[in-house]
Parts: C-alpha cells; sequence; structure tokens
C-alpha cells in the first residue's frame, strides 16, 4: 500500500512533538511493513483567523488520490478527502475547544447578514442531521470569501473568538464525521475522552506513541529533573513552590524555555538548589533523565506528556497531579510514582518522601520502566493499519471525470429567470462530480467562460439574419417570442454555434438536450454519444397555450411535438421537475426505453437571506404605525402567473385593509389596467429590494391554479421565512403538507386563507416558518436534489466514460 | 536517510512541476530512503499572492532545529528554494519566468507596472542571494542553466531526466507521416510546420496530437494553404496511442519557441526517429546533433518544408538518422537512478563527478 501522513508546517516553521512523531511512524511503517510510506507537509499559516480558514481550504482540495491510504492527525490537515483516511488525533484546536477562553465576547448575535446566515447554514446541518459533503465545504469556503474578516467588529473578528470558534467546529466536523474516517485512534485516552474531540459512537483506539529517542537508560540519582516548556499550563511554578517542603539538599534542574521563564527565576531567586538549565540539546537528554532522582512532571490537562514515557523508559518514578491529564494514565500511584492533589505543599510531601527513600525511588523507578516498556512503534503501526476491509483504493479513487455538453437556446450566466437558475445551480452542483460544458444561444458572444467550478458556458450569438427570421414567424403568432422554438430550423443562420456544439461534444461522455429544441443539431454533433433529455417542462402543452389561435401557430406547434417526441423517444435519460410531466410525456408521446428521473427544482439557499418571525415582526414594527399588512406575490410573464394575479386582485377588493405587494415581470400585461388602491406593482426589482420585502411583509402568496412544474417561488418565500398561503394546486409536486409547512385552500377559498393566517398565532406560524425551512434545507437545497440525481444516475452506470 | 522534497502546489494543477515531482519521489523511494515533501502553496495571481508565498517560503527554516530529522532538502521549484536546510540541493525546474525571460512580453510582467516592480525586484534579489549559497545547485536543462547564468551570474549544472514510461518507446516502422505531438499552442509553432507542407510534394503528411488553444486557428489555417487533406488533428490521445504514433512515425517535428526542456525530443530519439527542430527552440538544441540525429533550421517554413522533402524522399536515411538518435540517448545516461545519485551524493563527491555531458 502507499500511504501519506498528512500535516501541516506551521508558518514559519517550528520543530515540535508533532513532527517527531510523525517522523517516528514513518520510519516504523517503512521499517516493519512492506507499505511505502511518504510525509507530505504543507506549509499552512495558522496564527490569524484569515490564514487559519485559508489552511483548512487548502487542505480541502489536496488531492492525494494517488495514495491508498492517508493519516492525519492534527487540524487543518485532516481536511484532506480520501477514501481510507485513517485518523490518529493529537489534539484539535484546542483554544476553540477545551481551552476556549473567548466566553467574555459573548454569543453569536448582532451578525452582520452575510455572517448572519453563514452561521445559521452551519447550524442547520446539524440540527437537521445533515452530513456535510465536499461540495458543503467548498460552498463554506466560497461564501467565507464573501465576507472580509479584517472588518468585522473586532468581538467577531477575534482568534479564538465566538466566530472562529463555529467556523473551525462546523469544518472540524465534516472532516472527521464518520463516513470521511476509516478509523479513529488518539494519542491518549486524555484526548479520545474530551468533549467535542470525537463524534459520538465512534470506537476510538488509544495508541501510545512512543518518544523520538530509544536510548534512555538509568545511572545515578544525584538531582530532580523536569523537562518542558516554560508557560504557564506546565506549571513549573508549582514544582519550584513544593521545593520549599523539600527538607534534603537535592539540586532541581529544570531544562526548557518559554514565556515564563523570567517569573520562574524569579520565584525560585532565594533557593540555591534550583538551577535552569534552558534550552537543552536533544542528545543530552537522556543523560539527564538517567541521573535523575524522580521527575515532577505536572502540567494543566496535557493531551500527553512525552516527559512521563521518557522519565519512565529512564527508569524513574514520576510525580504528578491529579489534573495533569495524560500523565496520569501512566503515574499508577505509589506504585510507579505519585499523582498528588495540585498544590505545592502536597507535591513537596511526595518529593521529600523518595529523597529519603531512595531505595523506594529505584524500586518505583523499575516498575515504571516496566509499565511503559510496550509503548513502541511497532503496536502503534500494527494498531493504526490494521483493518480487515484494507485495500488498495487508489484506482478507484483517480477515476477521470465524465464529462457532459449541454445545448440550450439561451443564456445561462447570471441567471435571471427560473429556468435560467434551475439549470444555472443544477449544473454546478453536479458539476462537483462532473465536468459539464454549456454551449447556448444569447444575444452577444461572450466566449467560454468558467461560471462555476468545472462548469463551463460557451455562450454564441445568434446572427442577424436569425434573428429577423426569428421576428418574421414570430409576427405569424401575434409576436409573442418564438427564439426557443424556431432554433431547430433556423440555427444554420448561426454557424459560429454548431461549430462550437460540435467542438465541445468532441470530448463528451453524454449530451443533454436542456428544453428539445436543439436536439437534431446535437445529434448531428455527436452522433454516437449517449443522449440525455432534461424535459423542464411539457412544452408542447405550455407552447399550445401561449400560442393557440394564432394563424402560424399550427406549424410552428407540430415542429415543438415533433422535437419533443424525438428528445422523449431517443434520449438515454429524461429528467423533469415533476412527475407529472413524466406521466403527461407517456400520455402524449407513448413510451419510451429512457430511464426517467424525476429532479425536482430547488433552491440555492445562498441566495435568500431568512428572516426569523421576531425579526420580521421588529423590521414590520420600523415602518410606522400606520402600516398596513402586507401579502406578497412573485411571478414572471407567464399565463398561469396572470391568472393568479387576477385572482389576487379579486380578494384585494374584498380585503382593503390589507396591502398586496407584486413583483416580476408578471406586472407588465397590467401596467395599464386599472387595479384597486390597496394593490402594488412593482416590476421586476433588485435583489437587494427583493430581500427587503421578503423580509417585512407579512405572507407569501401562490395563488395558483395552472401550469406544469412545480412553483419555485414557494421555495424562495419558504427559505426566507415568510407564512405561505397556496391554493392546493399551487403545491403540486412539493412534499408540503398544509398547516405543517404553510396554509392551503381549495378551491375560491383566498381571502379566507389570508385572513385564517393573519390570526394564527405566532408560535404555530414560527413553527411553519421553521418546518418549511428544514423542508427546503433537506429536499429542495440543489445540493441535495444534485447529489440525489447523481446516485440515481450512478444507479443506472449513466455516468461511465465513453472510451477513446 | 530522510529525503526532504520541497516543492509548490497550487489545486487543480497537475503538469510538468507534479510529474518531475512525482518521478523524483518514486526514484527516491526506490533507493530505499524515507520521503518528506514539503509542498508549499503557490498563487501566482494575484501579483500580491506571491509575495506571500515567499514569505512563507523564507520562513520555512529547518537549520534552526539542524533539519530535524530530515537528512537532505532537494528543492525544485520557485519559491521552494527559498526554505533553509542544513544540506540543501537544488533542482531547478525554473524560476519565476514572469520576472525574468518572460518580463516585459505578453506573457510576463511589464516594466512600469508598480504592483509587480517591488516583487520582481525581491525575486531577482533573493534567487541572487538564495541561489549562490547553495552548493549543489543543478536545474533540469541547459536552457534553465544559461538563463540562471545570464541573469543572475550563477553557475550551475544541467541534470536530465527521462521522460514518463521511457521504456515503452520504440519504433516498429515508418508510415509516411512527420509526427508533430505538442499541445496546440502559439509559442509551439505547429504554424511553421503546416506552411511548410504547401512548400512540400504532395505525398508529405503530418499528424498533430494534442488539443490546445490553437486548434481552430490551425485547421483553418490548413484550409487556407490548401493543405487541409495533409494535415490531420488527432486530438487528445491516450498513451499507448501516442507510443504508436512515434512508433510509426518517418520523423519527429518540434519547433517550439524556447522551450526550457522538452520531452518530445527525448521521446522521439527514443523511437528511434529523426527530429526536426529550429535554431530557437531552446532545450531540444541540447540533444539533435544537426545531420546526425536530426536537422536544426531556420524557424521559416521553406527550411522546415525542403528538410522534411528530403526525409520523405530518402526514408532510409531518415532511419537512420532516427537509430543515431537512439544510440544518443543511451549514451547520455538519462535515468531516474543518474538524478538520484547525482542530488544525493555527498559534497566530495559532487565536485569530483564530471557534469552530465552536453551536445554543443
Amino acid at each position: 500500500m502507499k500511504i501519506a501522513i498528512v500535516t501541516s508546517h506551521p508558518v514559519p516553521f517550528a520543530l515540535g512533538g508533532a513532527e517527531n512523531l510523525w517522523w517516528g511512524l514513518q520510519s516504523a511503517i517503512l521499517e516493519e511493513t512492506d507499505h511505502t510510506c511518504d510525509i507530505i507537509a504543507v506549509p499552512t499559516p495558522e496564527h490569524t483567523f484569515a490564514g487559519l480558514i485559508s489552511s483548512y481550504e487548502t487542505f480541502s482540495k489536496l488531492d492525494l488520490s494517488e495514495f491508498d491510504c492517508v493519516i492525519s492527525g492534527k487540524y487543518p490537515a485532516w481536511m484532506i478527502q480520501h477514501p481510507h483516511h485513517v485518523c490518529y488525533m493529537l489534539h484539535r484546536l484546542r483554544g476553540v475547544y477545551d481551552t476556549y477562553a473567548g466566553e467574555q465576547l459573548g454569543h453569536l448575535e448582532g451578525l452582520p447578514s452575510k455572517v448572519q446566515s453563514l452561521v445559521r447554514w452551519m447550524r442547520e446541518f446539524t440540527e437537521l442531521g445533515m452530513d456535510v459533503d465536499q461540495a458543503a465545504i467548498a460552498s463554506c469556503f466560497d461564501r467565507l470569501r464573501t465576507i472580509e474578516l479584517a472588518a468585522l467588529p473586532e468581538r467577531l473578528a477575534a482568534f479564538p473568538g465566538p466566530l472562529s470558534r463555529e467556523i473551525v467546529h462546523f469544518l472540524d466536523r465534516a472532516a472527521l464525521a464518520p463516513n470521511r474516517i476509516t478509523k479513529y485512534a488518539a494519542i491518549s485516552g486524555t484526548v479520545a475522552k474530551r468533549p467535542d474531540y470525537f463524534p459520538d459512537a465512534v470506537d476510538v483506539e488509544i495508541l501510545y506513541p512512543p518518544p523520538h529517542r530509544t536510548d534512555y537508560h538509568c545511572g545515578s540519582d544525584n538531582y530532580l529533573f523536569t523537562n518542558s516548556r516554560l508557560d504557564k499550563v506546565k506549571r513549573v511554578d508549582l514544582i519550584i513552590d513544593a521545593m520549599k517542603s523539600v527538607e534534603a539538599d537535592i539540586p532541581l534542574l529544570i531544562a526548557g524555555t518559554g514565556p515564563e521563564e523570567a517569573n520562574l527565576r524569579a520565584q525560585a531567586a532565594n533557593d540555591p538548589r534550583i538551577q535552569f538549565l534552558g534550552y537543552v540539546d536533544d542528545d543530552k537528554m537522556p543523560e539527564l533523565y538517567a541521573h535523575a532522582l524522580a521527575v515532577p512532571f505536572v502540567p494543566l490537562d496535557e493531551d500527553y506528556g512525552l516527559v512521563t514515557i521518557e522519565a519512565m523508559k529512564s527508569g524513574k518514578p514520576v510525580l504528578t497531579v491529579s489534573d495533569s491529564g495524560g500523565p496520569c494514565e501512566f503515574v499508577r500511584d505509589c506504585d510507579t510514582g505519585f499523582v498528588c492533589a495540585p498544590d505545592g505543599a502536597a507535591l513537596g510531601l511526595k518529593l521529600n518522601t523518595l529523597c529519603k527513600d531512595r531505595k523506594l525511588a529505584r524500586k518505583m523507578g523499575e516498575c515504571a520502566r516496566d509499565s511503559v516498556a510496550a509503548i513502541h512503534w511497532s503496536g502503534v503501526q500494527q494498531a493504526l493499519l490494521q483493518r480487515a476491509d484494507i485495500k488498495s483504493v487508489a484506482a478507484e479513487a483517480k477515476s477521470v471525470r465524465p464529462s457532459l455538453v449541454v445545448a440550450t437556446t439561451f443564456p445561462v450566466y447570471p441567471p435571471t429567470g427560473g429556468g435560467q437558475s434551475r439549470v444555472f445551480h443544477l449544473y454546478r452542483h453536479l458539476a462537483q462530480h462532473l465536468d459539464i460544458h454549456i454551449v447556448s444561444l444569447g444575444e452577444k458572444d461572450a466566449g467560454k467562460h468558467e461560471i462555476a467550478p468545472g462548469l463551463i458556458e460557451t455562450r454564441i450569438a445568434r446572427t442577424k439574419a436569425q434573428s429577423e427570421f426569428e421576428r418574421e414567424l414570430a409576427e405569424t403568432v401575434n409576436r409573442t417570442p418564438v427564439g426557443d422554438i424556431t432554433a431547430d430550423m433556423l440555427i444554420g443562420l448561426s454557424p459560429e454555434y454548431t461549430r462550437h456544439l460540435s467542438y465541445a461534444c468532441k470530448t463528451a461522455d453524454a449530451v443533454i438536450a436542456c428544453h428539445p429544441y436543439l436536439i437534431r443539431h446535437l445529434i448531428k454533433a455527436a452522433p454516437a454519444v449517449p443522449l440525455w433529455y432534461e424535459a423542464q417542462d411539457v412544452e408542447i402543452k405550455l407552447k399550445t397555450e401561449l400560442l393557440a389561435g394564432y394563424g402560424g401557430a399550427e406549424h410552428l406547434l407540430e415542429h415543438v411535438s415533433r422535437l419533443e417526441s424525438q428528445c422523449w423517444r431517443q434520449s438515454e435519460h429524461v429528467f423533469t421537475c415533476a412527475e407529472r410531466d413524466l406521466s403527461d410525456l407517456e400520455t402524449i408521446y407513448g413510451p419510451t426505453l429512457a430511464h426517467q428521473y424525476t429532479v425536482p427544482n430547488g433552491v440555492s439557499l445562498d441566495d435568500v437571506s431568512f428572516t426569523e418571525l421576531p425579526e420580521r415582526r421588529r423590521l414590520q414594527a420600523l415602518s410606522g404605525m400606520n402600516r398596513k399588512k402586507t401579502a406578497l406575490f412573485v411571478g414572471s410573464w407567464h399565463g398561469p402567473n396572470i391568472e393568479a394575479v387576477e385572482r389576487i386582485l379579486n380578494a384585494a377588493d374584498k380585503l382593503s385593509d390589507l396591502r398586496f405587494v407584486i413583483i416580476g415581470s408578471v406586472c407588465r400585461p397590467f401596467e395599464k389596467k386599472p387595479r384597486p388602491q390597496n394593490v402594488d406593482m412593482l416590476g421586476l426589482v433588485s435583489d437587494e429590494q427583493r430581500n427587503d420585502l421578503f423580509a417585512a411583509c407579512d405572507l407569501a402568496l401562490n395563488p395558483m391554479e395552472k401550469g406544469s412544474g412545480t412553483n419555485l417561488k414557494m421555495l424562495d418565500y419558504f427559505c426566507a421565512g415568510i407564512p405561505v398561503v397556496s391554493s392546493k394546486f399551487g403545491t403540486r409536486g412539493l412534499r408540503v403538507e398544509p398547516d405543517t409547512h404553510l396554509t392551503v385552500y381549495d378551491d375560491q377559498d383566498l381571502e379566507q386563507a389570508i385572513q385564517e393566517v393573519l390570526s394564527t398565532s405566532e408560535e404555530l406560524l414560527a413553527d411553519q416558518i421553521n418546518n418549511a425551512r428544514a423542508l427546503v434545507r433537506t429536499h429542495y437545497d440543489w445540493s441535495v436534489i444534485a447529489n440525489q440525481f447523481i446516485e440515481e444516475l450512478r444507479g443506472n452506470n449513466a455516468l461511465r466514460l465513453r472510451p477513446r | 536517510m530522510r529525503i526532504g522534497v520541497a516543492t509548490v502546489y497550487t489545486p487543480g494543477i497537475y503538469g510538468g512541476a507534479e510529474f518531475l515531482a512525482d518521478g523524483l519521489a518514486d526514484a527516491i523511494r526506490r533507493h530505499g530512503h524515507a520521503l518528506h515533501i514539503v509542498r508549499l502553496p503557490f498563487h501566482f495571481d494575484p501579483p500580491n499572492a506571491v509575495r506571500d508565498s515567499i514569505d512563507h517560503a523564507e520562513a520555512l527554516n529547518f537549520s534552526k532545529f539542524d533539519g530535524g530529522q530530515i537528512d537532505q532538502m532537494i528543492a525544485l521549484k520557485f519559491p521552494a528554494y527559498y526554505l533553509s536546510h542544513p544540506d540543501t540541493r537544488l533542482w531547478m525546474l525554473h524560476q519565476h519566468r514572469a520576472a525574468y525571460d518572460l518580463f516585459d512580453t505578453a506573457f510576463g510582467w511589464r516594466s512600469g507596472d508598480p504592483e509587480t516592480a517591488d516583487i520582481r525586484d525581491r525575486i531577482i534579489a533573493a534567487d541572487n542571494s538564495a541561489l549562490s549559497k547553495v552548493e549543489h545547485l543543478y536545474t533540469i536543462a541547459e536552457r534553465v542553466s544559461e538563463r540562471l547564468r545570464s541573469y543572475n551570474g550563477i553557475e550551475s549544472t544541467a541534470l536530465y531526466h527521462p521522460p514518463a514510461n521511457s521504456e515503452l518507446f520504440s519504433s516498429l516502422g515508418q508510415e509516411r507521416y512527420i509526427f508533430a505531438p505538442s499541445r496546440l499552442e502559439q509559442l509551439k509553432r505547429q504554424d511553421l510546420l503546416l506552411r511548410a507542407l504547401a512548400h512540400t510534394p504532395e505525398d508529405v503528411n503530418v499528424i498533430f496530437a494534442g488539443t490546445g488553444s490553437q486548434l481552430d486557428t490551425l485547421q483553418r489555417l490548413s484550409v487556407k494553404l490548401g493543405v487541409e487533406h495533409r494535415a490531420r488533428f488527432v486530438g487528445s490521445v491516450t498513451r499507448q496511442e501516442m507510443l504508436s504514433l512515434y512508433a510509426n512515425a518517418l520523423a519527429v517535428f518540434f519547433g517550439p519557441l524556447d522551450e526550457d526542456y522538452g520531452y518530445i525530443t527525448l521521446e522521439a530519439m527514443l523511437s528511434s526517429k529523426a527530429v526536426i527542430t529550429c535554431r530557437d527552440s531552446g532545450g531540444p538544441l541540447e540533444f539533435v546533433v544537426p545531420g546526425e540525429t536530426g536537422f536544426v533550421c531556420d524557424p521559416v517554413p521553406e527550411a522546415i518544408g525542403e528538410i522534411a522533402a528530403q526525409l520523405f524522399a530518402d526514408p532510409k536515411h531518415a532511419e537512420k538518422l532516427g537509430r543515431n538518435g537512439r544510440d544518443h540517448y543511451d549514451a547520455m545516461n538519462i535515468t531516474w537512478d543518474n538524478v538520484v545519485e547525482t542530488l544525493l551524493q555527498s559534497p566530495q563527491l559532487a565536485s569530483a563527478v564530471a557534469p552530465v555531458e552536453t551536445v554543443s
């Protein structure tokens, strides 16, 4: 097996316990097994909030798929994703876990909206018990990039502080989730038992690593010796204090340097027995241990404490205290040393005992040496790599991504309408697993752009000639836009499009007709490549409603029907927004051999900000006493939406106490028509305006009675946390339940339903809102939908590579 | 021994540098050493990110700890070679070209740009200081050494490594085509060969393998020149197909502009094929012996066309040049074993062993 030990090197580089540990493990694996074992070290800055996040991201993107197994032991290295990942934990980032001292910085409240929405998004994974997959990890870094950490209020930007703590917990939880880790181990029981260090209910094997030297030995007993970095948590002051109780004239040698050195020297100034050795070369260490009588070592909650093992391997008793953590796992009181209460006098008493009874000290030292004899690298190495199911996974992991080409008659990025939004978000998430190239037709050439990681759009302008012909054909149907329908017959006038399409198809493993209109050109460009059909609607139904009755309709509709039928029958895979569309297609065009999928419409939670009910009420109160309760409707210029607006206008007549706000292009056909005083038609609004309306309105409406697909606006409402009233028809294709998620009415009772919502108690409304939001999160977030689709495609062996 | 290999890492990129680092790592493992690979995250854009990477590399001071348990460190790439280790060997792929030979070209930084002027000064100063301290300074090619000499006044030795799967190349015959494998990019100058076709008899054909930004342009050009029936673009091919295209070619054309090294020359020689290159092609000139293993032409279509026509008229001669090329390759000891042994040899040995013989 090819093994990689993955680790970070601090910038600037410092040699610590971790480095020695990995070198020791590597040597053991190389010497004792047939495996190869490399150390892969990435220097990463970890001392600032921003540096730490970029370091986490670096490891999340590191590709070690050429190895069969990776071993990690620390943040941020364990962000590495690998099918065989062994976590041998040294510790987490203690400053945001067990030694977190940011409580006085308060909780995460009063956050800027972007941060607020990020925090909520992260917490929902835990609340809803969802896995944080690789896509979600990438998304977390994307969102963090949009937040300027340096510009945050000091309280939030603090490191460690509440926000860094939240983020590190989220990322660690993702990295160390059971579905990503093959085996868990820890360097000590102390580490294994710390709260939040390991996922619930996983087995954590405790594997004590030996010191990096093997030449410890026992000599005389001339002095007391301790060895540690001189900082507060090592509590060397306790040992100096204990010397007051030691009667013997025995030196205490203290090896090590650190920030506390001056304080400690001052504390020891009056005791000539105490000597500071400063930095001691590693080669001299065994000799220092060898001639010690005993080794006091009393840190606070130490992860492991190699000093204990080094002393014991040198045949010396160790004196520690009850809250020292790691050392207490080795020192058996009165047997291999002493475990005292954490105060100087108690420790001094035991030091005194040993000074007086050197025989006892020697005996304890021998017991100590025996007790750690079993700590050696062979044991650790064998346990880490011992799994019945170990197999070489490199080949599997290294698979090449299949590549897909999608042909559309409309530009995709930036998405503004519903159809564009679907294409962009669905393919953006599929692009986590596949390479996707959209070749689209637009008004202007935009060349080839990566519009999301792995998702490319090449946009080609329709030529003047094509536009002119389109206009002529539109004249035959009362100038209804027919750019999509006519693309099949007119695309020859824009030869650049077909040229780019066939170029893109050269390396495609499958091609997708998104809408039926370019299918014939797609087949021509990629004759031997599997064809998929994305049916966003039942086009013939939609276009019939749109065009029927006009002179040129018959000819155009026949065309639609022919293309749609061809897509339905010739594709290997067909996917629609709703189950109903599949059965409609089958009714109209007969049976197909294609695999069929429902890929519901989703929402991109990043794009809509959530407003909790109390916050909504606060915002509403801000707008003053005269405020009327407000109902909102969003829609594009589309037959079923127009009818819904008419229904709203009727209701508005009767509910004059309420204000009705309608946004979107559906306002256009109403521009010149009379309407009740209490209705505002705002037309197209910016995302910001929309979000403001979403945050402050009282309820949102979906009085739809027609149309295929599902009503995406519902999901936007849910995401934003608005109480929703919908017709029964309007809930089609969504897993909503009346009262649990929203208020649903039958037939003509829109007004009554609106009043019902306005009289619902705040608790019930808050429940509905939270349920609805959770539903979106677990079922309609694009990443969930795309992942599910990918799984189904895999099940049908759709993601195979074409031989080249 | 535990050998450190310090290189840089940019997510999503696997290119020549990564291939080189992997090849070196494999060879070091084969020699029974433990590997400690340091991958320094490196972003070349925006220019300020380069500064951060330099800082991080300079902060990687293993010397302070006497190298830890890493016995020797081999640094490969800018800016990873700024790290400190008590026993450093450098095998340089290239310097930061945007600041050197690509400076003031379309591919590098521009003079007078305040954003990059400082960084460039810093890079040059850091190179001068860091590289002059390294005792064992090797480059991957004479071309890189030349630049180091002319820009920084620092001497180094070229140490050649083999292309991937070098053992699989062979000659199977002589079909009537010149093979031109390479990414289709302007700097690779496939257009020279296309234009040369217009100056050759009808029976001279070319097969281009590889894709790239110039595919459309080249295909259009072939139509314009009326040679589209003699120039085939086969796109990206599998390694197996590539081997076979080499094995059956009459000769290989590789005429890039100032290439550092260029595996294509070596692959052609391994396949016993004559190589046509240009006098400003850089790397290939280190390997092609004019008139013996191939040709070094002026970078003009007429000159290339003339050579191509000659070879098609006398396939026996082409075959002989190819065989010479293979012999020449074998004589140069271009192996990973040689790379590892040279890089890891002790200081005394290093000064005693002569550099790999190069062809002038």
